[in-house]
Order: C-alpha cells, then structure tokens, then sequence
C-alpha cells in the first residue's frame, strides 16, 4: 500500500480543524443567550415523534450546529447531515463525525442523486433526522432547493424550519455571508409548524410549497 | 412489448411500470421517463430506490443522468446480473 504523504497531513490538519472548529462552536454557543420560540416542535422530536427534515439558511449553519447539538443529539435524538464532495465539507464532515454523528456526503441538487438516496434511507429506515441547507451547497443564497421538498415528499417526513436572529452577529465574507453571533450575544431560535409536503405535488403545486419554504426559514433573519 | 431482456432488465421494466403506474407491456424503449411516463423528481427518487433494492446494485449519479429512455435504463442494466 502507498501512502502519500501530502494527502496523509492533508488529513491531518483537516482532523485537526475538524476538532477545533467543534470546541469554537461548543464554546461560542455556551456564552449566548438562547431563547427558542416553537420549542414544542422540537420537544416533538425529543418525545420520539418520528424523524423531520431540519432546515435552515447556510448562513445559520453555526448556529444551527450548536443549537441543533445542544437542543437535540445530546438529548437522544438521531441526527445526520448532509456535506458535500467540496474541502470545506470535509471539514463539516470531520466536525460533526467528533460530535457523533454520521454525516452523508455528496450533493441534493439533482433530482434522485445518490445523496439524496442515502437520506432517504437514513429518514425512512433508520428514523434519523436530517439536517439540511436548501440553499447549499453554494447558494443562491435564501433560494431553497427541491431536494428537500422531494425527500419530504418520498419519505413521508415533514420540514422543520428552522430560523436565527442574534443581537449581534459577525458576517463572513463568504457567498451566504455566514452569521456567527458573538459572544454574550442573545440568539432567538424559531422554529416553525412541522410542514409536510404532498406526496403528489407537483409543477406549481410543489413551486408553491417550496416559496412556502422560503418564506418559513426568512421569520426573524432579521433583527 | 420489449423482448429479449436479461432477469435484471425484466425486475428494471416491472418497477418503471409500478412506479409510472403503467402496465408492463405498454412501455417501449423509446419512451421518455418524464414526457411520456410522467417520471418527475420524486417518482425518480422512488425509481432509483426501487432498482437499487431490488437488484442489490448502485446507481452512479452519472449513470442516473444518463436514464432519459425506458431504453436507457435497461441498457444501464444490461451487465447485472
């Protein structure tokens, strides 16, 4: 067997990060004041109320991931995520594998592509509950993707949304602008009604579900 | 009525027919999944779960990009088997 020894420290330091990123984000989200609005929605999921699809913008992922994490997985409930082929989702990848969950890795954007199979099975067989970015990998950002509104539909689950505000918030530079409050910073989550999708929508029926969406995970963005 | 198919492309025309709610031998080659058999995003989610489970295969995305046809499909299934 070869081993390259460049792609091995590639590994390395990607584990590495991986590590720090999760203690920044645990550490980060402890000094928030947290206020969730819909709570009961995720008491559902703590109750064993069946797997959901939990939705958010890109631009919430640290927040999600930290609320998600506190809120949720280490309450018991069974969460994976969806991270793409790219570098940085081998990073979230690594992240969320140090927190103990199992992430798929690829792209939903296609209709019916092998990500999207594994979520599938992941929700339909394996009850868990998947945390999904309709505007990911690489925005647009805040235009929501179908492949949500599809596994909705083949699985039966229904979306969750999920919004965030901060009082006071950090913007990345990146595509989404990625919001990271800052420290002491008071966090509002909303969680919205549980949103099933029709098993047989489609053409306007599905767009119109899907601007739904849209017009779900925008409540309280601003703040 | 499409002949001369191996046992995988017989299970691959029985699920495009149950998923397209078709009877089996109404489907031709020719046949567009979504203009003519109504194939849309979730029923080709369905699809490509129902031809991995039931042939115990994998589908590539790049092999799913490629089923435009009823003949198409079963041309991906030609070598299962």
């Amino acid at each position: 067997m070869r081993i390259d020894p460049g792609r091995r420290l590639g590994g390395i330091l990607i584990g590495l990060a991986g590590r720090l990123a999760r203690w920044l984000v645990l550490a980060l989200g402890a000094t928030w004041r947290l206020r969730v609005v819909g709570d009961e929605h995720l008491e559902d999921l703590r109750r064993g109320g069946g797997p959901m699809l939990l939705a958010f913008w890109h631009e919430h992922a640290v927040i999600a991931c930290s609320v998600l994490y506190r809120r949720l997985h280490r309450r018991g409930v069974p969460l994976t995520l969806l991270t793409s082929q790219s570098r940085d989702g081998e990073l979230l990848a690594r992240v969320v594998r140090a927190w103990g969950i199992d992430p798929v890795r690829g792209s939903s954007t296609r209709g019916g592509s092998a990500a999207l199979r594994a979520l599938h099975r992941a929700v339909a067989r394996h009850g868990l509950s998947p945390i999904l970015v309709p505007d990911g990998p690489v925005g647009p950002p805040h235009v929501a993707k179908t492949g949500v509104l599809v596994l909705a539909q083949t699985t039966g689950a229904p979306i969750l949304p999920l919004a965030f505000a901060a009082s006071s918030a950090w913007r990345l530079g990146s595509w989404d602008r990625m919001r990271i409050p800052k420290p002491f910073s008071r966090v509002t989550v909303v969680v919205g009604r549980p949103m099933p999708v029709p098993a047989d929508a489609t053409g306007d029926a599905l767009e119109s579900e899907r601007l739904h969406l849209e017009s779900l995970l925008d409540a309280s963005t601003e703040s | 009525m499409i002949e001369g198919l191996s046992e995988a492309q017989t299970a691959g025309l029985e699920v495009i027919a149950a998923i397209a709610e078709r009877p089996v031998d109404e489907l031709e080659r020719r046949h567009e999944m979504v203009a003519d058999l109504g194939i849309d995003s979730p029923k080709a989610l369905r699809l490509l779960l129902d031809l991995e489970d039931r042939l115990d295969i994998e589908i590539s995305d790049e092999a799913a990009a490629r089923m435009d046809t009823v003949g198409d499909v079963l041309d991906q299934l030609a070598g299962v088997g």
